[in-house]
């Protein structure tokens, strides 16, 4: 197994930064480039950028704020919302995003997940699953965590997978925000399905939260609002990770 | 002046972030669809993208190019997709050829989790160009299914493992250098690996 990734988010929404809580009440957290080359130098594996209202104010993807962090840091990042077509996605990987995440299209139009790995390689397209618990499993929930599919999280991790996304970003709803740990459950359940490597994001507020969803089966370890509010750097999480025994890039 | 260096888009996919990378490197690039203007370029670089067969489907035309380019010693840089398409051929979507100017076939790797994303250790085995000033073994970022698996060929000059499986991470057979990671995207070290490139290239 490659080293766990520690993998700050930047949620973007009118080209800043922002987090809120599940998903509501966005803050103002600063500029996606300083933050994105700040990261880097903090020990950041990867990054996610992802425009959350994209799909909501049905805008395109941010291409320009792309191409700056893509000619700031020597990173790799995966780009995410708004993306519909495979015209979005060929642009966005020509904009420098190294993955794209498709979400709500996704869901929509199963195809698309398909015929995207199938030309730019199942290893540019990450499925990011938003879930919410509801009663014994998960519930796909897309446009932002607004809309209720019925789809359930698990299957639809699956059949994903079986269509070629290579990598699958699964949020908690419950957890977004919080800081009171990932949703391990749901972590576990999507890791034994998959059998592709999974991000763990939702809930991250404290260094054993990181182990837990590692042990969980994650391979990358997403969070943004605490690396944001500085209360923990990419570095701590994965200083405290090697003194578990986990292997990290230091 | 800095080395003059094409990049060939031959397929879909980032090669926004090679181009970035070889300009902090140093070199003057430039990305192109076509190889009619390689003879005044210094170096070549066939950047990861996309799949086997739709790579070798754009780049079987410019073939003629770049054995002219290879001929007259001048530097081509492989990554990840651009290292396997050099080898003779590759079991990626049924048996592709590839442009065989290195000897073997390039095959899935045999572990349980794949595409293979991250950072993982690169251990030199042999003496290498582009790992000068390199410190080892060292953590470089790969994304990929496919690799290069008879790592005890001369030409392998590092070595990546994956669970119980080990395949080459860097090749050299000059002018040919290769890496199945993204240097692009490995820190400073991938930034050290481009410099030793551009360096060759003039």
């Amino acid at each position: 197994m490659p080293a766990v990734r520690v993998i700050p988010c930047l949620d973007i929404d009118k080209g800043r930064v922002v987090k809120g809580v599940r998903f509501e009440n966005l803050r103002d957290k600063g500029d996606p480039v300083e933050l994105a080359s700040r990261y880097e130098d903090l020990g950041a594996d990867e990054l996610v950028l992802l425009d959350v209202t994209a799909t909501i104010e049905d805008r395109r993807p941010i291409y320009r704020v792309v191409r700056d962090v893509a000619s700031a840091i020597s990173i790799p990042f995966t780009v995410g919302g708004g993306v519909r077509s495979m015209a979005d996605v060929e642009k966005l990987l020509d904009s420098g995003a190294d993955k794209v995440s498709i979400n709500t299209a996704a869901v929509k139009n199963p195809k698309l997940v398909e015929e995207a790995s199938r030309e730019f390689g199942s290893q540019s397209i990450v499925i990011a699953i938003d879930a919410k618990r509801r009663w014994g499993s998960w519930e796909v929930y897309v446009a932002s965590g607004k809309k209720p599919t019925g789809l359930d999280a698990i299957q639809w991790a699956r059949r994903a997978v079986e269509l070629g996304a290579g990598e699958v970003l699964l949020t908690s709803i419950d957890r977004d925000g919080t800081r009171n740990g990932y949703d391990v459950e749901l972590v576990r359940a999507v890791v034994e399905a998959a059998r592709v490597p999974v991000i763990a994001s939702g809930g991250a507020g404290s260094l054993s939260h990181f182990y837990e969803a590692y042990r969980a089966g994650a391979t990358g370890l997403l969070a943004a609002g605490l690396f944001h509010d500085g209360l923990l750097s990419p570095l701590d999480v994965k200083a405290f990770l090697s003194s578990r025994g986990v292997e990290v890039r230091l | 002046m800095g080395a003059r260096v094409l990049v060939f888009k031959y397929g879909v996919g980032n090669v926004f972030s090679v181009k970035s990378a070889l300009e902090r490197a140093g070199a003057r690039v430039r990305i192109s669809t076509g190889l009619e203007d390689l003879g005044s370029y210094d170096a070549l670089v066939l950047p990861g993208v996309g799949t086997m067969p739709a790579a070798m489907s754009r780049l079987e035309s410019w073939r003629g190019e770049i054995e002219r380019h290879i001929d007259r010693g001048k530097p081509v840089l492989g990554i990840c997709l651009g290292l396997q398409v050099l080898f003779e051929e590759s079991e990626e979507l049924g048996i592709t050829r590839g442009l065989g100017l290195l000897p073997g076939r390039v095959e899935r790797v045999k572990a349980s989790v794949l595409p293979h994303i991250g950072w993982s250790l690169v251990e030199p085995t042999r003496s290498s160009t582009l790992l000068e000033g390199v410190e080892s073994p060292f953590y470089a970022y790969f994304i990929h299914s496919y690799a290069y698996r008879a790592v005890n060929s001369g030409f392998v000059k590092a070595v990546t493992r994956l669970e119980n499986d080990v395949f080459a991470s860097l090749v050299e057979s000059p002018p040919l250098y290769a890496t199945q990671f993204h240097p692009e995207r490995s820190g400073r070290v991938g930034s050290t690996i481009l410099s030793n490139f551009v360096g060759l290239a003039r």
